[in-house]
Order: C-alpha cells, then structure tokens, then sequence
C-alpha cells in the first residue's frame, strides 16, 4: 500500500502542466481589437441632466472589413469609440452600427484606415458541444496577446444583461480567466462565440454562441434589423401532480408546461389562452419543467425552438391542450422590445422624455428610474410602484400604455403645498386623462400649459395659477438650470445646436 | 419609518435633591409633594402570554413583568395598557408593604396606551391616598419628577427633569395612533411605564415609552389623553377615539385656491380623500373646503388657535368623545355651507394596529394556515424575503387608498405551510392575499372555509392577488390530510374565528 501511493505522488508530479500557448500561433489573433468607449446617461430624476461620463474597455472581433463584432453592454450610450490594436498605441475611431440588447451583441465600423488588418470574412464554426475545447483570445496586461483554454460547462438558455427574453448562451471554463467582454472564443480558425461576463476571481464566464451570432449578423446584412422574436406568453413548470391532473393530463407523463398569461399584441395573445399545456413544440416534446432534448446542444429549454430556430415573422406550431382536449396551434412571431412595456426598463439611460412645469417634474416610470433609488429602491418608492412594477410590467392595457409619475418638485411658490408628492402616480392632466408622456405633452401644448395634474386617488386637482405659471416656469428653469421646459424642446434645440451658446 | 420607540414597563419617582437655584421654599412644597404621591403609587406585577401570530394556535411562554400604576379617585388605579396587556395575572404592591394584592383590568384603551385596574380587596386601600391631578399642562422647562418601580431595584424611585416638548406622536403600543406626548428629559426606564409624572406634587402625565437610539428622551401621556379615556370610560364602556377620516392639502397654494373658488379672506384646508372607515364619508367630499371647526377658524396649514395656542386640527379631535358632533363651515363648489358629523366610525379592519388580549383568527387546511392581514404578519413579512411581499404590502398599505377594499371585510392571507406531500408546491404563493377559493369571492376568513367545503370536480383551486398561478389541491387527498397534518403538528383547533 504505501509503495503504490508513493507512485502514484509521483506519477501526478510528473504530468507537465502547460496554461497557455502563445496567442499569435492562431491565425485569428490579428481580428482581435481592443476598444475602450466612453459612454454618458442622463439622470433619471432630473432627465435633462447629465451624469459623469464613464469609460468602459473590452474586446472586439474583426468579422468583415472594418466591422468588429462586440457586445451590446460594451457601447451602450457611447459618446466615442476607440480602437486599439493589441501591441500598439495608436487609437482608431469607431462608430456604432447596431446594438441588440436581446443578444447582446452589436457592431462597430471602423472609420479609420489600417492596411495590416484581415479584410475577409471571419467564418463562424458549427459546432461545439458539451466538454469540448475552444481558444480564448484576449490581451494581458502588457497589450500582449494572450490565448486562454476553454472547455464548454454548460449550454442553456439565459437571460442576458437586459435581455427581455432568453437565448442560448455557453458556460466556459477557462485558463487563465477571461479579463474582459467582447473577446472571441475559438475552434480551430472559426468563430465559436464572444465573451459577455466574466469575474475575475472566478474561471468561469459566459459566451454568446455561433449560431446566435450567425442569425444576429444575417439579420444585419439585410436592413432594418428585425431582431429575434418572441411568442410572448408568461409559463410556468408542471410538476405539481394535483395541477396536472386537473389539467387533465395523464398520470404517468412528464410533458408539458402551463400558460400562465400572454402578453397584449404578441402573437400568443391570437393563438394560446390561459391554462393551455404546451406538449411539444415544432414537434419537439417539452417536459414539465420546459426541457426538450436538441440535437445539437443537449437539454435545453423550449423557448429555444421559439427565438433561436425561428425568425421574427415566421411562426412556430405547438400542440396543447387545451380543456383537456389536443390541439394544433400556429402561433406567430413577432419581435418584442423592451419599450412595449407598461414599465419599461429603460437600460438605455438616454434622454427620457419630461417635462418640468410649476416645478413638476413628470416623466414615465421605468425599472431604471425606480432602481436609481437604490438598494432599498422597494421601499423607497413606496409599496404602489413596487407592485405595479413587480407584477403590471409587462402588461400594457392597451398598447402604448405607460404609467406617468411626478418624479420631483422643485420648489418655488408655484408648487407650495405640492412639494411632498414625489413619486405618486399621475393619472390625469388640465382635467383630461394620460396614457403615457406623449399625451402629457400634447395637452400642454394644446392647452399651452400645464394647469393641473391630479394624482392616482387624489380626489382633487392639484392647480397652477394662471396668472403666475408661465413667470413661475422661466424663474423655475433660470433657476435650476434647467435647459428647455420638456425634452421636445431640447432635442429641437440639440439638432438646431442652440444649446450651445457663444 | 418605525422609529425604535421602546415600551417601558416601569415608573419614576420624586427627585429628592432640588438645583442650587430653587428657594428653601419651592424645596418644602417639593418633598411635601413627594410624599403625598408615595402614597398613591404602585408597583404592578404582571403574569402576561402573548399571542403568537406566526402559529396562531398556540400562545407563547408567558412571562413576567412589572409596571407602575397610581391610584385615582374612585379606588381605581391608572397604568398603561401595555403593562397589562395579555394579561394572565396581576397583583399590585404599595411601597413598603410585602403584600401583593391581586387586581384586574376594568377598562382597557389600547389606542392611548392607558387602563384602569381594579383591586377587590378593601384593605389595599388601607393608608393609600389618590393622586391628584394638575388643572393644565405644565409648560415647557418645568421641573417634574417621575415616580415609579423601574429596573435596578425592588423599591421606589424617582426621577427628575424637565418637560422638554409637547408633541403629536405616535403612540407605540398600537403602532399607528398619534395623540399628544410630553416628552421629559427625566430617566424613564422599563418598570417605569403606568406611573405618574408629577409637577407641583400634582399628575401631569403618564410614563410611558422611551427612544432607544436618544439619550434622555423619555415621553409620558399628558393630562388631556388622560382625561378623554377617563372620561370616555365614565359610561361603563371604553369606546376609543372617534376619527373624522381626512386627508386634506394645505390651502396655501395660490392656484388650487383659485380653482376650488376660495376667496382671497378665506383660509382653510382642501379635502383630498375621505377615509371609508371615518366619520365624515357621507359628509365630506372631495374638493371641500373646510374653513373652521367648531367654530375655530382653520389657517390654510391646518392649524388652529386653541387656548392660545397654535396646535393643529387634530388637537381638536383628542378632545372629542365618540357619539360627540363636531360643527364644520365648508365651501363647496363655490358655497358656503355649514354641516355638523357624528363622530362615530366604524371599527376599520384595514388599519392594522396591533392587537392585545385577542386571540388570533386562523384557518387550516391541508396545512395551509389562512389568517387575516394583521401588523404582526406584516412585521414578519417585512423582515424577510418572503414571497408575494411587493403585493402584500400594496394591498395593505392602499386598501382605502386605491379602493381595493371593497367588496372585503377584510384581507385573509395564506401565512404559513405546515409541510405535508400534500402542500408541496404550495410555498411560492406564501403570503398571497385569497382572492378566490373554488370560485367563491373571499371577503373574510369565514369565507375560506366555506368556499373549501364547495370543491370544484374533486379540485381545491386557490386564487392570490397579483399573482397569475393558482395553487390547486386534490379534494380527495387533502380533506384525507388535513386531520392528519393537525395530528402531526399537534394542533388542537383547525380554526378559530372571533365571531
């Protein structure tokens, strides 16, 4: 016993233990670039304001000349792109062509010209399954690059970033860890994925797979990007035996999963109704828990079928059943945005649209708004907005629908009496009643001006005097610092350049 | 905004040194007054068992405790409630004199936080003198004392300080009513509560609670608080404060005083929501403009002129007794029109106040324990990261707000799974608001259990607020479970309804 342990000490010292290859064997290393982008938000409070601009790095991937694939989180809200090749100092302008938060991938053109960079089309692999390897290639931190080992963890599908929807996304291990976004991940000379998260302490990170990216850069091959669709139905697991039962599916069958609610103006709103178990989908069988066994990737789940095999216009066919019955169901497909929201969540942080009138600041409410309260950002804003937030979000009455708030007060005579009413809901505006802030602002300009706004509940109308409002305005916006009354009228006076004054 | 305000269940005593500036006078008058109220002051010892509304069919252990209470005319004695709250047992001692006496509680007010106890026995009377009490409030920086049994000894104690405010606040032994306080910068320590504080050898108040996170910040229940439970209780029956169910918006605002027709002279303020539950919900509209109360003219912050002093229009309604009218001067639509209101609403199921000596309503079935919405749920709730928090606590909070009482005599929440093959997937709707149970609207608790004896094709169907599953048991095996999960759990009673 001890002479066999003895040996076996020895044999695992003996194994040569090599981390990495020097990433310029790979022929691909010239497409890879290093951008770092500035990017600017406005405050969600105070929407004309602007916040510190900030400076974000990652990885770039040339995929056709003078266009580098990267990720949609890397140039959100970019004021300027610059480009860096690995090992060399000089900086290269990019512009942003297209962003898809879905997948979380986007392009950008490379403005400048460089003679040394690759010109052909990258090709993409079309495969890589479970337990296989693939290359990593970023830079260290001396600029130099660097090729990292990759075995595939697991394939599933994921929401990510801000994704509304799930799309099929790789875990990778890999050694040593992945240090930013946007680097591409390699099998042989083709194009396996890129890089969305990673931690640094932690060898695993998230890839957004080939055949995402194969449909995302198809798509913009043909404009307008049309995106990836949706059904646009809300489901739930089918594990409890007494639900499945009263659903009237058949004791010894694990398949199916349960309707819950669809969304207004999708495409499940025409086809599926409440409580309807979907059995199979496009002829793949879904398991209680959403599984359906792919023939490339494994188990995955089925909204894979939806969003990753079908195109938005196209339409998937699903067999229910529906009051105990089988039933053959075409359900079309449209593509689903964030804005089509009752609350969106609004991750752009760009401009949102207000207006700010007898100090009353009135913008629509968004996940980004209400989480800029912070940590606690539930009970900040109150037990209302968190339940309309946690369970409305999604579900627009009608299409168009948004929940228009009172975000602030600035105080000034105008508002004495209004000024604790922060973050109530407004339902009605000059006596007439809001769907959303484009109704505020036309009212006020029908009516030139704001005289009333009356909150959720709020048996009375809270009024301006007319007298004194369109003086209390100027005071209001000479005062705070404010550059145009409502975003309407800053953004005629960014195009128009008027902002900047000689 | 729960400020930590802490419940002291124990009494002040007199300051026995007097500052350097007082004269040999005020020092005599002083210790005459001292001990005068030796005399009617009284350490209450208290048996108590709490309710305990995470297993509502079980009380918790009981416990031991100790409070303050002075005698008053009428051989009563006067103590907070909370020293007597869930009270098993109470017996009351005198300074000095071994023996326990046992007392009960003749009227309770858990709104103000103030009792009153009986003792059979003559012979505790024996030797005893009631206080008396001041004809005013005293005013700000007046030497008081605090005489009572608190922590760190057995004997009397006293305290002394000043009366450092005269406030509205929040009375912390219902959670949510707001009366006047006085707050006393003399130490005011657990065993304090119930007892007297003194000015001038006369009542002025009542110990009552403490801020944890303040130093020398004690507050007692002044003499008007005292006054309307007594003289509310004078007809045999504790009825509580009336409340007349008002929100209104300061009658500042140039442009709202245009638009609801106030003349420049008139000041007042603008009813914005009526409370359902309060006394004026068939009187009042909103866009009403109260201009005076009882005759009391109304400034536009809400305020008025009482005794000569500038208190707001809450004040007023502290001295108002249920059953009483109050008289109101309205401008409505653009006249003036005076109207008189019964004070006398309705108790309110959708304000959650903390709850003594009831026992709490539950429902089991299949282990599922349905009880009604009450703070101490609430409190759990919010301390955890519960599901279904976000519609718990909108319904709660905006019952009357947003109208989602109606069509309720209450919220009924699914609080707690007892485990059982039978609730298995039953945790993610934990804390939801019943809407419907097999098709029956749930306007009570009562209605749970009905609409449980009415399966729908063998099936319990269970629908939550907010929440797009339903939560479904099989009739067969959950009737089957249901004794079976009480036997194993060892719970005596399925239920428990107060009516």
């Amino acid at each position: 016993m001890i002479i066999r342990t003895a040996v076996l000490v020895l044999t695992m010292a003996l194994v040569p233990f090599r981390l990495m290859a020097d990433g310029n064997d790979n022929p691909n290393a010239k497409r890879l670039l290093q951008i770092s982008v500035t990017s600017d938000s406005k405050s969600p409070f105070l929407p004309w304001q602007q916040r510190k601009p900030q400076e974000r790095f990652g990885y770039g991937v040339i995929v056709r000349k003078n266009v580098i694939l990267t990720t949609e989180t890397l140039v959100r809200n970019s004021k300027l792109i610059e480009i860096t090749l690995p090992g060399s100092g000089r900086k290269l302008q990019g512009r942003k062509m297209l962003a898809d938060k879905q997948t979380n991938l986007a392009l950008i053109e490379l403005l400048d010209e460089v003679g040394t960079l690759p010109e052909t089309d990258l090709l993409l692999a079309d495969r890589l399954a479970l337990e296989e390897n693939a290359k990593v290639i970023q830079t260290d931190n001396t600029s130099a690059i660097q090729q990292c080992d990759g075995t595939v963890l697991q394939i599933s599908m994921a929401r990510v970033s801000d994704a509304s929807f799930m799309i099929l996304t790789y875990k990778l291990l890999t050694e040593p860890a992945v240090n930013s976004q946007g680097a591409p991940v390699f099998v042989e000379d083709k194009l396996a994925g890129i890089t969305i998260n990673h931690q640094r302490s932690d060898r695993e990170c998230l890839m957004i797979p080939f055949p995402v990216i194969k449909r995302f850069l198809e798509d913009t091959k043909q404009p307008p990007y049309s995106g990836f669709p949706a059904a646009g139905f809300v489901w739930a697991r089918l594990i409890d035996p007494a639900k499945r039962k009263f659903l009237g599916l058949p004791e010894n069958d694990e398949n199916g999963v349960q309707v819950l609610s669809t969304l207004p103006g999708s495409g499940a709103a025409e086809a599926l109704e409440v409580n309807d178990v979907i059995l199979s989908i496009d002829g793949a069988n879904v398991d209680s828990l959403g599984y359906y066994d792919d023939e490339a990737f494994g188990r995955l789940l089925f909204s894979y079928l939806i969003n990753g095999r079908r195109s938005a216009g196209e339409s998937v066919k699903m067999t229910v059943l529906r009051n105990k019955k089988r039933q053959e169901l075409t359900i079309p497909l449209r593509p689903w945005n964030d804005s089509m929201s009752l609350i969106p969540e609004d991750h752009e942080a760009e401009m949102n649209d207000y207006i700010v009138s007898g100090g009353m600041v009135l913008r629509e409410l968004s996940g980004r708004y209400l989480k800029a309260h912070g940590g606690d950002w539930e009970r900040r804003v109150g037990p209302r907005l968190a339940y309309y937030y946690e369970t409305l979000r999604m579900t627009p009455e009608k299409p168009g629908d948004r929940i228009v708030v009172l975000a602030g007060v600035l105080p000034d005579t105008i508002n004495i009496g209004y000024q604790n009413l922060r973050n109530n809901i407004i339902t009605h505006i000059n006596k007439k009643e809001i769907r959303n802030i484009d109704d505020v602002l036309n009212f006020v300009e029908e009516s030139n001006g704001l005289h009333s706004i009356r909150l959720k509940s709020y048996g009375v109308d809270l009024a301006f005097d007319p007298e004194k409002l369109e003086e209390a305005n100027s005071r209001i916006l000479s005062s705070y610092r404010i550059p145009a009354i409502n975003s309407r009228e800053l953004k005629t006076m960014q195009e128009n350049d008027l902002r900047i004054r000689p | 905004m729960n400020q930590a305000r802490t419940i002291i269940l124990a009494a002040l005593s007199l300051s026995l040194s007097i500052t350097l500036c007082s004269c040999a006078t005020s020092r005599t008058t002083a210790h005459d007054g001292i001990e005068k109220a030796r005399l009617g002051v009284v350490k209450i010892h208290v048996s108590s068992q709490n309710e305990d509304y995470q297993m509502p069919w079980q009380s918790r252990p009981p416990r031991g405790g100790s409070g303050t209470g002075m005698l008053i005319e009428g051989k009563r004695i006067l103590s907070n409630a909370h020293v007597v709250s869930n009270a098993r047992f109470i017996q009351v001692q005198k300074d000095g004199d071994p023996k326990k006496y046992i007392a009960k509680v003749a009227f309770i007010g858990h709104d103000c936080d103030l009792a009153v106890l009986e003792v059979e026995d003559e012979l505790f009377f024996d030797g005893m003198k009631p206080v008396s009490f001041a004809p005013s409030i005293p005013s700000l920086n007046d030497d008081v004392y605090v005489v009572g049994y608190p922590m760190g000894g057995e004997r009397v104690s006293i305290t002394r300080g000043v009366v450092s405010r005269i406030d509205f606040d929040t009375y912390s032994h219902s959670g949510l009513d707001q009366h006047l306080v006085m707050q006393v910068d003399a130490a005011i320590n657990p065993g304090n509560s119930g007892g007297p504080i003194f000015f001038d050898g006369r009542v002025v108040g009542v110990a009552f609670q403490g801020l944890r996170s303040g130093d020398n910040i004690g507050y007692g229940i002044p003499l008007p608080v005292i006054d309307h439970f007594l003289q509310d209780i004078s007809d045999g029956q504790y009825h509580g404060y009336p409340e007349l169910g008002v929100d209104f918006i300061e009658g500042h605002n140039t442009g709202l005083r245009k638009a609801y027709g106030m003349d420049i002279e008139d000041t007042g303020v603008i009813v914005n929501h009526i409370d359902p539950f309060g006394s004026a919900v068939n009187a009042l509209l909103p866009g009403d403009t109260l201009l005076s109360i009882d005759g009391f003219n109304i400034e536009n912050d809400g305020s008025i002129e009482l005794d000569g002093n500038t208190v707001i229009f809450a004040e007023l309604m502290e001295r108002k007794q249920w059953g009483e009218e109050i008289e109101l001067s309205v401008l409505r639509s653009g006249s003036y029109t005076n109207m008189e209101i019964k004070l006398n609403n309705p108790e309110d199921p959708f304000a959650y106040r903390n709850v003594y000596d009831e026992k709490p309503e539950y429902y089991i079935m299949a282990g599922l324990v349905f009880a009604p919405v009450n703070r101490a749920l609430l409190y759990t709730v919010q301390r955890s990261e519960s599901p279904n928090r976000s519609q718990l606590f909108y319904f709660s909070s905006y019952a009357k707000i947003d109208n989602l009482h109606t069509n309720r005599e209450e919220f009924v929440v699914m609080m707690r799974r007892l485990p059982h093959a039978v609730n298995a997937y039953a945790d993610p709707f934990l804390n939801g608001v019943v809407s419907e149970v097999n098709g029956m609207h749930i306007s009570e608790l009562e209605d749970v259990k009905k609409a449980f004896a009415k399966p729908e094709n063998g099936f319990h169907v269970i629908s939550f607020e907010g929440i797009d599953d339903k939560l479904l048991m099989e009739t067969d095996k959950s009737d089957k479970a249901d004794t079976e999960i009480l036997r194993s759990y060892g719970i005596m009673e399925k239920e428990h309804f107060q009516k």
